[in-house]
């Protein structure tokens, strides 16, 4: 046949081509990314609009994180946590103390002639909601398959397995101290809450420090005035 | 026997001079990789090298063609960049998602001549765009779902590897119009990526 070498070639270029084509693909779909316990951590941070955080210069903030539960609970179900209670706490007076603010040790201070429109409250609450997921039973094809040949014609529904996961959230308020005291409710101006999977002793203190301080860096607004 | 391999000989010779007429018809299918590029690159700032292209063109004459395709970009990225909202931000380990199915009517016109080792083309193609745009961050994950409308417009070659098969590869910048809004809640939710499609085209008669 009077083809050309180059057409000819060109011809058995297509299988190795095809078949590349046909692995780079599906390989190229998905991406498993190991992620760790603490890759389930997340913060959030807000603030009120409006708010002028260089007018505070002061905080109170009392020495207790408080536990929400539902009403009626009687057994906390985060009293385990209270022994990270000194790290949050201190960690947290830290970072806002190396933004410019000066800590009161408690209200009597405002009394001595500090403006009480200089003063903000922190206020830190934690609580632990519970979850089930649900994923697929790899064997079921398998045994699925097995009783469709035992009983033809009947399918048993498809089955999952499912887990239990505890998601642990601390919340940190920050509230004007001057407002919240004239309208005896607190009167937020920046929130910070803390999500992550509970139940990974090993991690959990390093794990807390990269939170509290990722909430800081995140909310670049909050420093005081001179 | 003489008179089959003249017939085998005349045949094989034709065959480029039938391929891109009135008529034929053009399958393709390719490999894509997708560019984010302006506001889609803010949120995910990495090339996709999953994805696929299926092309069906039918020529006018040996220079014009039109046609329709389907092809999907996926995209996925781990990241730990802080996501800005109003009055705050969102932080952590985030897996974020873009999975993009254009499905587009187009039109393309080819330079030079048939049976050309090269053939260039550009074109436009024009129609929908399905987009899905995920956020993934502790153990939140947040969706998006819209159509856009659409436009692509692509210039590329196709190199003849015989009479009926060629090596397509073409590039195409994406635009999908502004249509409802962005996870971030904002207005403005248009997706331009460029795609670099790869692979291969058969016309009429290959198999």
């Amino acid at each position: 046949m009077n083809m050309p070498l180059k057409r000819l070639s060109g011809r058995f270029m297509v299988l190795p081509l095809v078949i590349l084509l046909a692995s780079v693909v599906p390989s190229g779909c998905y991406q498993d990314y190991n992620l760790g316990v603490e890759d389930f951590d997340a913060y959030l941070t807000k603030y009120v609009e409006g708010t002028n955080f260089q007018a505070y210069k002061y905080f109170i903030m009392p020495d207790t994180i408080m536990h929400l539960m539902d009403p009626g609970t009687v057994v906390d179900p985060i009293a385990g946590y209270r022994k990270y209670d000194k790290q949050i706490l201190s960690l947290t007076a830290s970072n806002f103390e190396a933004r410019g603010y000066v800590r009161l040790k408690d209200t009597l201070a405002i009394t001595g002639g500090i403006d009480p429109k200089t003063v903000f409250l922190v206020l830190i609450g934690q609580f632990a909601t519970e979850h089930t997921g649900y994923y697929y039973d790899y064997w079921y094809g398998y045994w699925g398959g097995y009783w469709g040949w035992y009983y033809p014609g009947y399918y048993p529904p498809a089955y999952v397995d499912s887990y239990e996961y505890s998601v642990g959230t601390t919340v940190t308020e920050m509230a004007d101290y001057a407002r919240s005291a004239g309208q005896r409710q607190h009167a937020p101006v920046w929130v910070g809450v803390i999500a992550g999977l509970a139940g990974s002793p090993a991690t959990v203190q390093q794990r807390i420090g990269t939170a509290i301080n990722t909430q800081f860096e995140q909310s670049p607004y909050l420093y005081a005035g001179q | 026997m003489k008179l089959l391999k003249i017939t085998v000989l005349v045949a094989l010779v034709a065959m480029p001079a039938l391929a891109q007429r009135k008529g034929d018809q053009l399958t393709g299918l390719t490999w894509n990789i997708g560019i984010p590029v302006g506001q889609m690159s803010d949120f995910m700032n990495k090339t996709s090298f999953g994805g696929f292209g299926v092309d069906f063109r039918w020529f006018l004459d040996e220079n014009a063609s039109l046609g329709g395709s389907f092809s999907w970009n996926n995209w996925s990225e781990q990241t730990n960049e802080t996501i800005p909202i109003k009055n705050g931000a969102i932080g952590g380990t985030q897996i974020r998602y873009y999975n993009v199915l254009p499905l587009l009517l187009n039109a393309h016109y080819y330079m030079g001549e048939t049976g050309q080792d090269i053939r260039p083309y550009f074109g436009l193609n024009i129609g929908a765009y399905v987009v899905n745009q995920r956020l993934d961050v502790g153990i939140y994950s947040f969706q998006n779902d819209n159509w856009h409308f659409g436009l692509a417009p692509e210039a590329g070659f196709l190199w003849h590897m015989d009479a009926r098969s060629h090596i397509m590869i073409a590039a195409r910048y994406n635009y999908a119009f502004d249509s409802g809004e962005t996870l971030g809640g904002k207005d403005n939710n248009s997706i331009a990526f460029l795609g670099v499609n790869l692979g291969f085209a058969w016309t009429t008669g290959w198999f």
